[in-house]
């Protein structure tokens, strides 16, 4: 005998996997809904007017966020004017295709769609990958997006960035810091919201949304998304990580929120030092170290060393931080990277959007990135100029 | 989609290749090694020996925690690390050492045979074993069964200076303990108290003593064999009840944090009674990762430090201890097969089972599997777990009436537990299962357990109030089970206790002169 | 000729075994040296009794089992790599939980 609805009777199209209870598909919908949407007001996501910027990949995730997060903004009158925006990491063959469907996603949720580039950084994945091979090609790519996609969102002058991080991942990110003694990160990590120190804020609706689910919402309604593997080898450390959570998954069906109710009951002692969170000196980019993950990786992929800032190398960093010193600090001004005359290029060719939030910039900013770059350890020296400063207008 | 993060290229460094190890010597002189420890440290056989020795001696020397001459529960198992730690410590007490340890240990084996269902033939023969070897030792020594678990009584309000209390004066005195003068607290409150006190005195297998060392005036509490063969059948009751507890759980992973729970309550009893302030786990630096992650695994990550820091100090008065913290398995591997030290087998609930059969054995095989790819994988566990609070700075937190670690069910609107709750909610009409009230919740009466003939006038309590009592893992390892009236008398009286509390606290409230 | 090894099992890796914990074996006389790498199989072909998987994993062994060869850590001895002399001790202790 077919199951019935825990709710309503009807006849139940599934199990939910997060509770085990069966449900139909319109009830299933409305839990699913309901839960994110009590995510976001117990931890006040979001104030009334605000511009929030979608982290969209075209992936699964992202797409499930954009489609709940419009429909809660209209249910729930939240008051956000939402953006789409997405990174292009330059992977031929998977990024592109992957922007195709954010692209469609623009239109269908009529939701206006904004592309940043690796070109930002002057070097495509495809480049990197050319040059230092298969293997510690996500290190650049991890470290990279998640600067582009702050840097895209300044530009548009959000307030805050969604992203699609769900139970799941969260879990993972959990256990992987155990695995790695790293007390910092954490703690961090189940946070809903992280960056309010300074940067820009990012959210999590999803942070107990099993991916389970997800998959189903968007698999019974139809949403477009991609679902590719990057074509790139995967980092085989969190690999295990996924792999135990979901085995765990099999075990108890509940384990990964417990993950994250166990994530949320750390204390850590008070004699232990937490890394300190300053901003990089050289592209003003919150870092906890003098010089960030990204000008490091840049440094090393433009001197034609790109090893340089994988694994543990701090006495690399601690030198290019001490050359930087050297070199004078009255070049440096951390906020050049963020706020340069590149956002008035970049607005103009901001899709059919027409974003009340992209107004150009701060009329007296002094675009010094190249002569910074320049005068010091000569970190842009190999980017082209027109490339910084034609930031994600490939499209 | 890709989910890799800013910062995942942080990985403990790989292994080295084995072709590189072949002939090394000892780092420390020159000998041909036999061994690799740690990540890359090759000893030889007299240099693994001192250090395996100093590094047990100074994890208990430089807490500075164990006094000269203090009683300490040794915590037997008969597997690997507690054998090894038992011989550790026979060789540190021993008159030709240097460095002397001089604290005076009393040992303890807990049969758990019936929670596996062990033939008690099996179960007979372990305890042989496992006595023969305590004797061996001339140390004080005592065999429980888990299900004794079931027979202890606990009265919060009673409670006596050591935090804990005791099943009855009548086993205290047959433990033979000095300096250790706790009055019989089994009176007014519970009128259960007398039976089960009577039931655990003629069914305890330390009940009859010998003393192998005539000048050893105390605490020697060794059992006879006829003594523990006679006790199989005293505890069948406690054992039907155990048996029926675990199988309600419907799951191992439930199963095996509730034995861990019932066996902490029975050496913290038998320590408290006897008057020892320590007890000593041999738990060893693998096994605590693997139990770090394991409790994160389970909704314990409040716990996680607690249970793996060197001196628990969850109970008052009573101290765990973990010397072993710094080993890992690997050394007591080494050190038991190149003393020749024996340490024999006994089934867990896991045994023979897939890497899936629970948990605690997924996180076993993930933890072993990853530390031989990459051999920092135990030590960064552990160093995680150094840097967590165990929460000793607060005093006087609530705690979890099953496993007396601090509640963690106190949260904030946005959190794990409320998003459970609230999924609960939404998609079940009868409400989330947290507030089903129990339909068998009667007053009054005899608890129906057993033969009926406990007495007990305690009210019975509902699961929503045992739960309410319970940390989020207690909760979980307990969600499935038909009837709270099946969990340890221990458990429910603490509950009751609490509810009772809180009536009483509603009924003289409006006395109250609010002074805030 | 023929090449005769002592196993020994503990720590729990005997239950796959019989719960027999010493076996004294001949090898059968083969082209190449015996290596622990052709050992590991011919254990599992010959004297495992049952859930293969328990005991080995890929072509090496579970891990959480230490391999000890006359005492010695097999790390030291090339691991799957070393060659069995006659007389032999080669012990496998499970380091794991309930075997």
């Amino acid at each position: 005998m077919p199951l019935k609805c825990g709710l309503c009777d009807k006849q139940a199209i599934l199990k939910r996997p997060k509770t085990g209870d069966a449900l139909c598909k319109e009830c299933f919908f409305l839990a699913f809904e309901e839960e994110v949407h009590q995510t976001i007001t117990d931890a006040n996501l979001f104030i009334k007017g605000e511009t929030v910027a979608i982290g969209a990949s075209g992936g699964k995730d992202s797409t499930v966020l954009a489609y709940v997060m419009k429909a809660l903004n209209e249910r729930y009158a939240y008051n956000l004017n939402l953006v789409l925006l997405s990174v292009d990491e330059g992977i031929t063959g998977y990024r592109d295709d992957s922007l195709e469907s954010v692209k469609r996603n623009e239109i269908q949720y009529c939701l206006p769609l904004k592309i940043v580039s690796y070109e930002l950084y002057g070097w495509t994945m495809d480049a990197i990958v050319k040059q230092i091979g298969l293997k510690n090609n996500c290190t650049f790519c991890g470290v990279f997006r998640r600067q582009a996609l702050d840097r895209g969102a300044l530009m548009l002058k959000v307030d805050k960035i969604v992203t699609g991080h769900n139970a799941d991942d969260i879990a993972e990110t959990v256990i992987m810091n155990v695995l790695r003694g790293d007390i910092g990160r954490l703690r961090r990590c189940t946070a809903i919201t992280t960056g309010t120190d300074g940067a820009l804020p990012r959210c999590k609706p999803f942070k107990y949304t099993y991916e389970k689910e997800i998959v189903m919402y968007a698999y019974f309604k139809k949403l477009d998304y991609f679902s590719t593997e990057c074509i790139y080898s995967p980092n085989a450390y969190r690999g295990f990580a996924r792999a135990y959570i979901k085995d765990l998954e099999k075990i108890r069906p509940s384990a990964i929120i417990d993950i994250i109710h166990s994530g949320e009951s750390l204390s850590v002692k008070k004699e232990v030092k937490m890394p300190v969170q300053g901003v990089c000196v050289r592209c003003g980019y919150i870092s906890s170290n003098t010089v960030c993950k990204a000008c490091v990786l840049l440094e090393g992929l433009n001197k034609g060393r790109p090893r340089l800032g994988i694994g543990k190398t701090h006495k690399e960093r601690l030198k290019m931080a001490e050359d930087l010193n050297e070199k004078g600090d009255s070049s440096i001004n951390s906020q050049n990277f963020f706020e340069n005359g590149q956002l008035d290029s970049f607005s103009e060719q901001s899709s059919q959007s027409g974003l009340s939030c992209c107004r150009s910039t701060t009329a007296g900013c002094s675009c010094q990135t190249s002569e910074i770059c320049n005068d010091t350890a000569g970190i842009h020296s190999s980017v082209d100029q027109q490339k910084i400063n034609s930031l994600a207008i490939d499209f | 989609m890709c989910s890799v993060q800013e910062d995942d290229n942080d990985v403990p460094f790989s292994k080295v290749r084995p072709n590189e190890s072949i002939g090394r010597t000892c780092m420390k002189c020159q000998e041909k090694a036999v061994l690799i420890t740690r990540v890359n440290d090759a000893f030889c056989r007299s240099c693994f020996m001192v250090y395996i020795t100093h590094k047990f001696r100074a994890t208990i020397g430089k807490t500075k925690l164990v006094r000269d001459g203090e009683m300490v529960l040794i915590a037997l198992s008969g597997g690997p690390s507690s054998s090894a730690l038992l011989h550790l410590i026979q060789e540190g007490l021993s008159e030709r050492t240097h460095k002397k340890l001089r604290f005076r240990p009393g040992l303890i084996f807990i049969d758990e045979g019936a929670a596996v269902n062990l033939p008690s033939s099996e179960r007979l023969n372990n305890c042989e074993k496992m006595l023969d070897t305590m004797r061996s030792t001339g140390f004080p020594c005592c065999i429980k069964a888990l299900e004794q678990g079931f027979d202890i009584d606990n009265i919060p309000e009673l409670t006596s200076p050591s935090g804990t209390c005791c099943p009855g004066s009548q086993v205290e005195k047959d433990l033979g303990t000095i300096d250790h003068d706790t009055e019989s607290i089994s009176s007014d409150i519970s009128t259960a108290t007398s039976s089960v006190t009577l039931n655990m005195s003629e069914c305890s297998i330390s009940s009859s003593m010998e003393e192998p060392c005539s000048n050893s005036r105390e605490a020697i509490a060794v059992s006879s064999l006829s003594r523990v063969e006679s006790s199989f059948q005293k505890y069948e009751e406690a054992e039907e009840k155990l048996r029926c507890l675990l199988k309600s759980l419907n799951s191992v992973s439930a199963q095996e944090d509730l034995i861990r729970s019932i066996r902490h309550k029975i050496l913290s009893e038998v320590a408290t009674t006897c008057g020892y302030s320590k007890v000593m786990l041999g738990s060893c630096g693998t096994r605590l990762a693997v139990t770090l992650l394991t409790d994160m695994a389970i909704g314990r990550g409040g716990q996680a430090a607690v249970d793996t820091v060197f001196a628990d100090k969850r109970y008052k008065n009573l101290m765990f201890l973990r010397p072993l913290r710094e080993f890992s398995s690997k050394e007591i591997g080494m050190y038991n097969a190149l003393n020749d030290v024996e340490s024999f087998f006994i089934p867990t609930l896991t045994t023979k089972g897939s890497d899936g059969a629970s948990i605690e054995h997924l996180t076993e095989a993930f933890v072993t599997g990853l530390q031989r790819d990459y051999p920092s994988t135990v030590s960064n566990i552990m160093r995680t777990g150094e840097k967590l609070s165990t929460g000793a700075e607060e005093e006087s937190k609530e705690y979890c009436a099953m496993c007396q670690s601090s509640l963690d069910t106190n949260v904030v609107a946005s959190s794990a537990l409320n998003a459970v709750q609230f999924s609960q909610r939404i998609s079940n009409r009868a409400a989330d299962s947290d507030s089903i009230i129990d339909k068998s919740n009667k007053t009054g009466e005899c608890c129906g357990e057993g033969d009926g003939g406990c007495n007990t006038t305690r009210t019975r309590v509902t699961k929503q109030q045992v739960l309410a009592s319970l940390c989020y893992g207690c909760r979980l390892a307990i969600r499935k089970i038909d009837d709270v009236e099946k969990l340890p008398l221990y458990v429910l009286k603490d509950v009751f206790w609490r509810v009772r509390r809180e009536k009483m606290k509603s009924e003289i409230e409006e006395f109250l002169l609010d002074t805030s | 000729m023929s090449i005769p090894i002592t196993l020994e099992f503990s720590g729990g890796a005997e239950l796959l075994f019989d719960r027999q914990k010493r076996h004294d074996i001949n090898l059968p006389k083969q082209e190449y040296p015996w290596r622990i790498q052709e050992l590991l199989p011919w254990i599992r072909d010959n004297i495992l009794k049952e859930r293969p998987e328990l005991f080995l994993q890929g072509n090496t062994v579970r891990p959480g089992i230490l391999v000890l060869v006359n005492d010695t850590d097999w790390e030291l001895m090339g691991e799957l790599e070393y060659n069995l002399q006659p007389n032999d001790r080669i012990i496998f202790i499970s380091t794991l939980h309930g075997g």
